[in-house]
């Protein structure tokens, strides 16, 4: 037990990366998302041409592949950066990227009379998506949100793989130095599960906030 | 037609054609609308009545001729002409003489009732949010919902809805009403409530609306004027007891005695 207690420092100095590799990229990945998920509905193609591009090449390749990219490859163009921002940036641009089709789709999926409403009230097309449109689709945009952010969550385990000693590269350092696989793994396991938890429980109670049928 | 206003309609079409792809829907449709009249439109499912009403409120393009709103042009496209393009700017401030009642309701579903109602007056009339709702209250209690002010759409019956509807087009005092098929989607008793609004409304405003209805005996008693229509064409037109009692057409009389007979 006390062997636990030495193990904790350097897990929750991993658990603290993870937090900030999940919420840095949380903060990427939406403004992503709703960028590119409305530049996708866009007929104008200077819009939907990169999204789809971005989209595309995100969802495509690996995100260890891009992981590389941005860490081993880009300094030799010149864009040098720490292996913590290139984590940041490659994961959130990767759940950005799946976002876009989430914010997409729920767009599309508010019926078009409602466009066909604020059309007759007079709304502009800025205003129409504003305050008719984003806020019904931001309820559908929800529930498959808070899957994409737990995917995130357990996506940042790959960032080890840029030297960057989270959760899981801390625990593998420990497993090294001491061998207690079941003990570390085990911690972890629950580490992951307790967090992946929390968002459940966020998403649910944005859900009810915002949830429209209130009868 | 009366002589009140003769120089100026409000609504006026001319040599209008719209096709959806192969199906033509209005061909050479000639028709103007005095200011203050109340007129029905009436004919059979796809005889293009409702693409009338979503022509004048923006919502529909058209392939040729013309249309003009108080004596202001909303469309004018040459046969086989591109659609020329209208500055938003012009298109809007057009748009904002007429409102547009829809069968569907299509109330905003995340607003309450009053916001519903106000959203619009706040955000593209630019008035101020207690004026708006002063105005709003005003209109709720014309139509009998004073007391569903905070309700959800979701909480209210569709006649409930459809009136909420018509109060949130009319706090956008608009100069022309559009009702397209407003209560085909209610129940007989609901639809009922709604028709009583609209008599009401139709009474005690000088606007000029515009309505498409299969009901054949509100139109008659709301109506001074109908237009019966079939495959994108007027077939007749004229007084409520001209077409009812006395059709010199033999397609309308064949249409009103199977409707007629159906109700």
């Amino acid at each position: 037990m006390s062997e636990i207690f030495g193990w904790l420092p350097n897990l929750l100095s991993g658990l603290k990366t993870t937090l900030l590799l999940t919420v840095g990229a949380t903060f990427v990945a939406c403004p992503m998302a709703l960028a590119a998920g409305l530049a996708r509905l866009s007929r104008n193609p200077f819009f939907y041409g990169p999204a789809v591009c971005y989209i595309e090449v995100f969802r495509g390749t690996s995100a260890l592949i891009q992981l590389f990219w941005f860490y081993y490859v880009l300094p030799h163009f010149g864009f040098q950066m720490e292996a913590l921002t290139a984590g940041i940036l490659v994961l959130g641009l990767n759940i950005g990227a799946y976002g876009a089709e989430v914010v997409r789709g729920a767009v599309q999926s508010v019926p078009r009379e409602q466009y066909e409403a604020a059309k007759a009230l007079n709304f502009s097309k800025m205003q129409t998506m504003k305050k008719i449109i984003l806020p019904q689709a931001f309820v559908a945009i929800l529930p498959p949100a808070g899957n994409l952010l737990i995917e995130l969550l357990k996506s940042t385990a790959l960032v080890s793989m840029i030297t960057i000693t989270e959760l899981t590269f801390k625990g593998q350092m420990l497993r090294a130095s001491t061998l207690k696989s079941t003990e570390i793994f085990g911690i972890i396991l629950i580490l992951y599960f307790l967090l992946a938890l929390s968002i459940t429980h966020g998403i649910r109670k944005l859900e009810r906030r915002f949830s429209y049928v209130k009868v | 037609m009366s002589n009140k206003n003769a120089l100026k309609p409000a609504i006026h079409m001319q040599k209008v054609c719209k096709s959806f792809g192969k199906l033509a829907v209005l061909k050479d449709l000639n028709f103007e609308i005095q200011p203050s009249r109340k007129v029905a439109l009436i004919g059979p499912s796809g005889s293009g009545k409702s693409t009338i009403l979503r022509i004048l409120m923006t919502l529909e393009s058209i392939d040729s001729g013309r249309v003009m709103i108080d004596e202001e042009v909303l469309y004018e496209v040459k046969e086989g002409a591109p659609p020329p393009h209208l500055a938003e700017e012009h298109v809007s401030k057009i748009r904002a003489k007429v409102g547009m009642v829809f069968q569907s309701f299509n109330l905003f579903p995340h607003m309450s009732v009053l916001r519903n109602i106000t959203e619009a007056p706040v955000h593209v009339s630019r008035i101020s949010k207690e004026e708006a709702e002063a105005r709003a209250l005003e209109f709720l209690d014309l139509v009998g919902l004073k007391n569903k002010v905070n309700a959800y759409p979701a909480q209210l019956s569709g006649g409930q809805k459809q009136r909420v509807a018509i109060a949130r087009a009319l706090a956008m005092q608009p100069r022309i009403m559009l009702f397209d098929e407003i209560t085909s989607a209610l129940d007989p008793e609901l639809a009922a409530e709604v028709l009583s609004v609209l008599r009401n409304l139709a009474r005690t405003t000088d606007m000029t609306m515009l309505l498409v209805t299969h009901q054949m005996h509100f139109a008659q008693e709301f109506a001074d004027r109908i237009i019966f229509m079939e495959h994108g064409t007027i077939v007749e037109e004229g007084s409520p007891e001209k077409i009812f009692q006395q059709p010199k057409e033999e397609r309308t009389r064949s249409f009103l005695k199977t409707v007629l007979e159906a109700t």
